[in-house]
């Protein structure tokens, strides 16, 4: 199975995005653009790769349109009206409610330039009503096997990245995507997903952005400035979007600095956006969200309609004007008129196009421009740039790449130098495929498929319980020896082999099937063969005769013979000389955990609770304790690693205790029969319980087991969203600083917006300066209560109060001083009952009272913490200084 | 999978409350509040001048006029409690893993649960009711605030009225609602939450969009769908692994004001959950005079309809939205009319699409006559509620989403506040009311069983005037909501709103989901004739059932990634594969994906072995490795028919390897010989 792109446009350039992609027989177009620099042909995507013969309906599945900027929705009308594709398309509510208003525009501009019309409003209409469309979140069956799914995006309202997903095989297209809020926007988020391809726009390939309040704040500045000395401000963008945002900084600003100078819209269509702006108030940032109730902050107070008569009138003004860029219409009108002013203002929000008026402006201050052979425009006005765009920077980008980890990525709208660069980064540092296609390529990548097999009951539930082994790292691990650090990584690793226990069985004619490997012996009739390993330990032995009786008995008698001849041998003789000893052998066979000294392939194949396991260890233990000195547990072996001696030293003594054979370790035969019925027993009693087990799960629950959510992968936090941070990163680091930017206190101070000033005017101020701060009634006289109360304490030689009973009679006193003043370690004799007992239910009512979340604390009136003893001196002073302080 | 019908409720107010167990998790569907109960109170500001405090004398007084007709003395004097769904408090909270609410009333119990120590299940409700659920429970605290201002604070911490004594005297019809039928309800009383645990509630609420696909501990994929009823509603589907279950409550096919029912997003599970009742309800009054029991058979109807698309056309049909709307204009006409004779209209109502719809209507029909009559909405909430309602295109109707695309407000009363034709207030008592007050006009206000909030002091300072109407649902017993107000000279015009499937569509739309498993409540059994699903079982109140699996084995996707990694081996008939990788459970489906630590030194050797070792190819095998040995023994024949033995190895290293009929065991000193050993015990024997 493979995922085919087949890149429309904005391959290694910005504009005309669109991307066609099949997944598993589906077909869905991304986007629908038209490319703004371009008036010809090149303007709209090759619509005929999709198909030869027209026939969209059946070569696409859907249309997915991310936003409603016209890179990414131009051609939309053009491909359903005149195209005649009349299959479903999918975009967000406010992309669906904006977008007409946006093709609407832009028709009549092109109207105005006397373009060749390539679309109607009657098309625009018709082809909005075949729109379907979605929320966020929401998960559309588009057919039986196509899903799709947005997320939010930023950029501008109703941005949308979206997911789809076809049988197996996902992708994203993340369209323009912002990681930073802005005033109306939050940052972009998504689910963790599985992708086998990540779409992701590049437009700051490789820049990092600095803080845009920086920005904001110059933008306000130069508008301030230019108002203040009565100039105008001219503002041209287009309808939706950045309108708004700007909008919401200057209401803000004007709210604070008690302007007065108005702010008009250009013409009724910005206004008639903010209507939508209102009602999908849900798609702008949460901090917005949470105000509707109280006022809607896109019903603007200062907002005024603009008048063409408006133009010349004296005295300053803010205008916004359609269209942005200056590429004609009534923005370049009034432009026109107000470029020869020095007094006035012209600022531009974000990209130009090569070509436009706004572009030459950007590039090099003009003093004047050509706008066509006869007409020239004198340039006297100072221009600003507003240089906070919707986009993500590099690091957003790269963020998004990481936490969705697909398994390819593709990166389009972007400028091709920059992009190759970020494809380089997100191969080496992420090691994921990347590709950026030029137009009209088509790039194929493999997708995921899965096999489907049924899974037995036995298997599924013993993948429930974890099934931890450890195992220690191999010496030779060279990252480790390098360096000192080695000791300090702990190289016993875990894994867990739940999944190795299960076995996939085909079959021929029958559906593949997993089961558990204790399921597969029943399956085939066959019993189970098993290999074990037991481990030999050189001793010495005195009687070297012993030796050569007891490889004779090895092939004349029969085992239980030879143990308890070997065992009579061992405990008569031990220290002498060497001998093959046989450790730890008996009927059923098995190793001393040594498996896993040995090698860690064959710790599977043993068990350690066995019956006979514990007479052969009581026989070493009894050895051991006769302190012969030449006993050594790995021979002339080099030791196991430490870890492994300690367990097993803890395993054994353990083991003793368990002891449940026979006591009477001189009679091995017995111990054999022993064993073997013990063996045999607990088998019948694991095979009890499990019986059991078995039929108390039908009982508790017919299908479900009660522990599925033991396999479950990871914590739900896990699966939470990813989202770029809700506020400016303090780490951004400025690409370009600026080294001249002097910063304007009074100015600065407007710009903390999160509290208001107190003062609006500089006369109000003053004012305030010479009265104190007025307090109410009630503070006051607390206040006035306080320090009295507080003038009263007076202190003992051992730096308590000595007199804290008869000043804390007044409630209001303590309201403020007794949590601090009784809380202290000094007082806790008297908590407890001392010579003079507080009363602790007059105080608990007062923490009561303090509790009252109505009670307004007042921060004046909070006391040090009294846990150190303060020195009389010191404690005047702060009095003192308290005092200078208030009547200050 | 089990389900236990907690409570079938009381009508839309009141939605329905179950418990479900899947896939080891407990789903409590719902948590209600029965308001209706409130109405045994008594609301304060009447029975305040003839109440007498409970003493014995009254006691007395109270127990001879027992069987007489009820009057205002006999409602219970006192601060309200209120009361949940009946059977839940026997259920322990902490054990509950997900909480699904399908409407904003569904949501009026839940600060009960979320306040209990070790509550932790998670709540998961549509964005929409959730604001709205969250704005109706603190207009509750706050009009029960208001109220206990009257009481003053508790001064026992029995009640006098829960005591026996309290219960004794009680009027049967009261005690009825008090303690329930089978007198087992006394327990689900509950002093109201305050404002802090309704907060506290909503923190631990999880929104979610429409269609929004959530997914608890990776097992349960949960989606919610609209149902239609009201804005936020909506049914659920839960797929486990074994399972796919569609849950149903109160559906409207074709809305005036929510987003319609989606039903073919309910397509495709196996067991459905019918949890409608309202056809119950509605019927009730007329069933208990004549116990018809006629079902109806729309098989006539359904037999033509073959396809979906023509199910779904018939379905779709919007005769009842045009018969709700017709009803609405008759209201409006009654309302009109006694404007027009100087009359003032109270509608208590507390369906938020109803009132919103009546507002745009009735504004409509008073501008059109030169009337000058203003529309009062006294409501703490109602604020904040209406900015809501033009904030969420999402959730409503297609209709009002055009309205989006066109640029026009989402509700008309947007613009009726802005022309000032409608005003809004957060209590009776607030000085722009009474600055503005004029007569005669129409009040909304929520209607709180009549017993708490602005209605009550509007509905006794009207219900003396016999011009004035009071706009009434009915449902709950009207004549004991009305106790404290009678004698009443006002008018009443009670009406029904359409709550739920109508029951000649149930049969169509069970056709359209075809569900392998049916849940229907017994209650509704004698009315209409199910053929459509392959099983039906009728659950009622307080009964659990359990159902049988529908899969008898767990589907497991493998990655073909991983799969192609297998080290396969054929056997008699099968070709078999240890499996490798890990084990994930993601959007209720295992999966098999490969480890992310890739088992570098990780040799791919058997573990589990079966059959016996040839001894003597075992020998051949080892001197082709080096290694020799020597047969030692061989056990006789007679005792066992495989061959086992001891061989005994002295090249490289003494060693020995003991074969018998269910093991072998390798015996040595030397690492390397051992593993040299197994692989050659390996190559003899059969195994994975």
């Amino acid at each position: 199975m493979a995922i085919d792109c087949l890149v429309l446009g904005a391959g290694q350039e910005v504009g005309k995005s669109c991307m066609v992609v099949s997944i598993n027989g589906k077909r869905i177009m991304f986007d629908c653009g038209m490319h703004m620099g371009y008036t010809d042909s090149r303007r709209y995507p090759d619509f005929s790769l999709i198909s030869k013969t027209g026939d969209f309906d059946n070569a696409l599945t859907c249309v997915i349109v991310t936003h409603f900027h016209l890179d990414h929705i131009g051609a939309l009308p053009y491909f359903t009206e005149v195209c005649g594709y009349k299959g479903p398309i999918y975009m967000t509510y406010p992309t669906k409610a904006l977008a007409p208003l946006m093709l609407e525009d832009y028709r009549k501009n092109m109207d105005r330039r006397g373009e060749d019309e390539q679309f109607t409003s009657d098309h625009i209409a018709e082809c909005m009503k075949k729109v379907i469309p979605v929320d966020l979140k929401q998960t559309v069956q588009v057919d039986k096997d196509l899903q799709i799914r947005a997320y939010y995006a930023g950029h501008v309202i109703g941005a949308a990245m979206f997911y789809a997903k076809v049988g197996d095989a996902a992708m994203v297209y993340t369209g323009d995507y912002n990681m930073t809020p802005d005033r109306h926007l939050g940052a972009a988020q998504i689910d963790r997903l599985q992708l086998d391809l990540l779409i992701t726009e590049s437009t700051y390939a490789t820049t990092i952005r600095d803080s845009r309040y920086g920005r904001e704040r110059e933008f306000l500045k130069a508008v301030h400035n230019c108002v203040a000395a009565g100039g105008k401000v001219l503002i041209p963008t287009f309808a939706l979007g950045r309108a708004q945002e700007l909008c919401i900084l200057l209401e803000d600003y004007w709210e604070r600095m008690n302007l007065k100078v108005p702010i008009y819209f250009s013409a009724g269509l910005t206004i008639q956006a903010n209507m939508y702006y209102k009602m999908l108030i849900n798609w702008t940032s949460q901090k917005i969200k949470e105000t509707y109730a109280t006022h809607n902050a896109f019903d603007f107070k200062n907002v005024r309609n603009f008048d063409r008569s408006l133009i010349n009138a004296p005295g300053p003004c803010v205008l916004f004007a359609t269209p942005g860029m200056i590429v004609g219409g009534f923005s370049l009108e009034v432009f026109m008129q107000w470029a020869p002013s020095e007094n006035n203002l012209v600022t531009l929000p974000g990209y130009c196009v090569a070509g436009t008026i706004g572009h030459k402006l950007m590039s090099g201050k003009p003093t004047k421009i050509d706008l066509d052979k006869d007409t020239q425009i004198n340039v006297r006005c100072q221009i600003h740039q507003l240089s906070f765009s919707p986009h993500t920077d590099a690091k957003g980008i790269m963020d998004l790449v990481k936490f969705l980890s697909p398994k390819h990525a593709i990166l389009v709208h972007g400028e091709k130098p920059k992009m190759a660069t970020l494809k380089e980064r997100i191969q080496s540092e992420l090691g994921i495929q990347c590709y950026c296609p030029a137009n009209n390529e088509t790039v194929t990548i493999p997708s995921t498929h899965y096999v489907k097999a049924d899974a037995s009951g036995t298997f599924i539930r013993s993948c429930l319980n974890p099934n931890f082994k450890f195992s220690t790292r191999s010496s030779t691990d060279k990252s480790y020896l390098d360096s000192n650090k080695s000791k300090a990584v702990s190289r016993l690793s875990v894994s867990d082999d739940r999944a190795t226990e299960g076995i996939l069985v085909v079959e021929k004619g029958k559906k593949a099937k997993v089961i558990h490997q204790d399921e597969i012996l029943h399956m085939l009739g066959e019993k189970k063969h098993e290999i074990q390993f037991a481990y030999c330990i050189p001793m010495h032995m005195a009687r070297t005769e012993d030796l050569s009786s007891t490889s004779h008995m090895l092939c004349g008698f029969d085992k239980s013979t030879l143990i308890s001849r070997l065992s009579m041998i061992l405990s008569d003789e031990l220290s002498e000389d060497l001998l093959w000893t046989i450790w730890q052998w008996s009927q059923s066979g098995f190793g001393l955990g040594s498996e896993s000294h040995l090698n860690p392939l064959l710790s599977s194949s043993t068990s350690h609770l066995n019956g006979g396991f514990y007479p052969n260890f009581q026989v070493l233990r009894s050895y051991a304790r006769e302190g012969r000195k030449h006993y050594d547990l790995f021979g002339s072996k080099t030791p196991g690693n430490e870890d492994f001696r300690k367990a097993w030293q803890q395993e054994m003594d353990e083991d003793e205790t368990l002891w449940t054979g026979s006591e009477d370790e001189s009679d091995p035969e017995n111990d054999e029969i022993d064993s073997k019925t013990d063996r045999n027993r607990l088998e019948r009693e694991i095979r009890k319980a499990r019986q059991q087990a078995k039929d108390h799960s039908e009982l508790i629950d017919a299908d479900d087991s009660d522990e599925l959510r033991s396999v479950w992968s990871g914590s739900d936090e896990e699966k939470t969203l990813w989202t770029g941070s809700e506020c400016d990163d303090d780490d951004d680091i400025p690409t370009e600083p600026y080294p001249n930017e002097s910063s304007d206190k009074y100015i600065d101070k407007l710009f903390e917006f999160e509290e208001k000033p107190k003062y609006r005017t500089i006369s109000e101020l003053l004012k305030s300066e010479k009265e104190p701060e007025e307090l109410s009634p009630g503070k006051k006289a607390r206040k006035l209560a306080v320090e009295n109360a507080l003038k009263k304490l007076k202190k003992g030689p051992d730096g308590r109060y000595t007199n804290v009973w008869e000043v804390m009679s007044d409630i209001d006193i303590l309201i403020g001083a007794f949590e601090n003043i009784v809380s202290g370690p000094e007082y806790e004799e008297l908590r407890q009952g001392g010579p003079k007992k507080l009363n602790m239910e007059f105080f608990k009512d007062i923490q009561a009272r303090m509790r009252d979340p109505n009670y307004k604390f007042s921060p004046e009136l909070k006391l040090k913490p009294k846990s150190k003893l303060v020195p009389k001196k010191k404690w005047q002073k702060a009095q003192s200084r308290r005092r200078k302080a208030q009547k200050r | 999978m089990k389900f236990t019908c907690l409570s079938k409720g009381g009508g839309f107010h009141f939605p329905p409350c179950h418990m479900l167990s899947v896939s080891g998790f407990r789903i409590l569907l719902d948590c209600p509040l029965d308001l209706s109960s409130l109405a045994i109170f008594s609301p304060v500001p009447i029975a305040l001048e003839a109440h007498e405090s409970l003493d014995t004398d009254s006691v007395v007084r109270k127990k001879q006029k027992i069987e007489k007709t009820l009057d205002a003395n006999d409602l219970v004097f006192a601060e309200p409690w209120y009361k949940t769904v009946k059977n839940l408090h026997l259920w322990d909270a902490s054990f509950i893993d997900v909480i699904l609410i399908s409407s904003p009333m569904g949501m009026l119990g839940l600060p009960f649960l979320t306040r209990t120590k070790d509550f932790s299940a998670k709540i998961y409700v549509t964005e929409a009711a959730a604001r709205i659920g969250q704005l109706m429970m603190e207009d509750l605290v706050s009009m029960h605030m208001e109220l206990r201002q009257f009481y003053g604070p508790e001064d026992s911490a029995f009640l006098q009225w829960m005591r026996w004594e309290g219960l004794e005297v009680l009027p049967s019809e009261l005690k009825k609602i008090a303690l329930g039928t089978d007198c087992e309800e006394l327990g689900a009383w509950m002093p109201l939450y305050s404002a802090v645990d309704v907060k506290d509630c909503m923190r631990k609420v999880q929104t979610l969009k429409y269609a929004e696909e959530a997914c608890y501990n990776g097992t349960l994929v949960i989606k919610a769908f609209s149902s239609g009823l009201e804005i936020g509603t909506c049914n659920w589907t839960i797929n486990g692994p074994k399972r796919n279950i569609a849950y149903i409550s109160s559906s409207i096919f074709v809305s005036t004001h929510a987003m319609d029912f989606n039903f073919l997003g309910l397509q495709g599970n196996d067991l459905i959950i019918f949890s409608d009742f309202s056809t119950l309800h509605t019927t009730e009054n007329m069933e208990n005079d004549n116990t018809y029991c006629d079902p109806v058979t729309s098989s006539n109807a359904s037999d033509d309809l073959y396809n979906l698309e023509e199910i779904a056309a018939s379905l779709l049909k919007d005769d009842e939205s045009m018969e709700e709307m017709e009803k609405l204009a008759f209201i409006c006409t009654c309302a009109f009319d006694s404007v027009r004779a100087g009359g003032s209209v109270l509608v208590p109502i507390d369906r938020l699409g109803i009132v919103l719809c009546l507002l745009e209507q009735m504004s409509l029909l008073l501008e059109s006559s030169s009337l000058k009559v203003p529309i009062y909405i006294i409501s703490s909430v109602a604020e904040e509620l209406l900015a809501f309602t033009n904030i969420i295109p999402e959730w409503l109707c297609k209709q009002r989403q055009e309205k989006l695309f066109s640029g026009e407000p989402l509700f008309a009363h947007v613009k009726l506040i802005k022309e000032r034709k409608i005003h809004v207030f957060p209590a009776v008592h607030s000085v722009e009311l009474l600055t503005n007050w004029q007569e005669p006009c129409v009040v909304f206000c929520p209607h709180w069983s009549l017993r708490l909030g602005p209605v009550i002091h509007l509905l006794r300072y009207w219900c003396s005037d016999p011009n004035s109407l009071l706009i009434l649902e009915s449902g709950d017993d009207a004549n004991l909501a009305l106790l404290p107000f009678k004698p009443m000279a006002m008018k009443v015009l009670q009406c029904s709103f359409l709550s739920g499937i109508s029951l000649q569509k149930v049969q169509p739309l069970l056709k359209a989901l075809q569900p392998k498993l049916l849940l229907f409540p017994k209650d509704l059994r004698c009315k209409i004739q199910i053929s459509e699903a392959n099983t039906i079982i009728h659950y009622s109140e307080n009964e659990t059932l359990c159902m049988p699996s529908s899969k008898e084995s767990t589907e497991i996707d493998i990655a073909t990634d991983l799969a192609s990694q297998f080290h396969w081996k054929t056997l008699k008939q099968e070709t078999v594969t240890r499996l490798d990788g890990e084990l994930f459970m993601d959007q209720g489906k295992h999966r098999l994906l490969s480890g992310f630590q890739q088992a570098d030194s990780k040799q791919h050797r058997p573990l589990l072995h079966w059959g016996s070792p040839d001894l003597k190819r075992l020998l051949t095998e080892l001197s082709k490795m080096g290694i020799t040995g020597t047969l030692k023994k061989v056990m006789d024949s007679a005792e066992s028919k495989i061959a086992a033995g001891i061989i005994d190895i002295d090249d490289p290293e003494k060693a020995l390897i003991d074969v018998r009929e269910t093991g072998t065991v390798i015996i040595t000193a030397d690492e390397n010989l051992a593993s040299h050993i197994f692989k050659a015990i390996d190559i003899v024997l059969d195994g994975i």
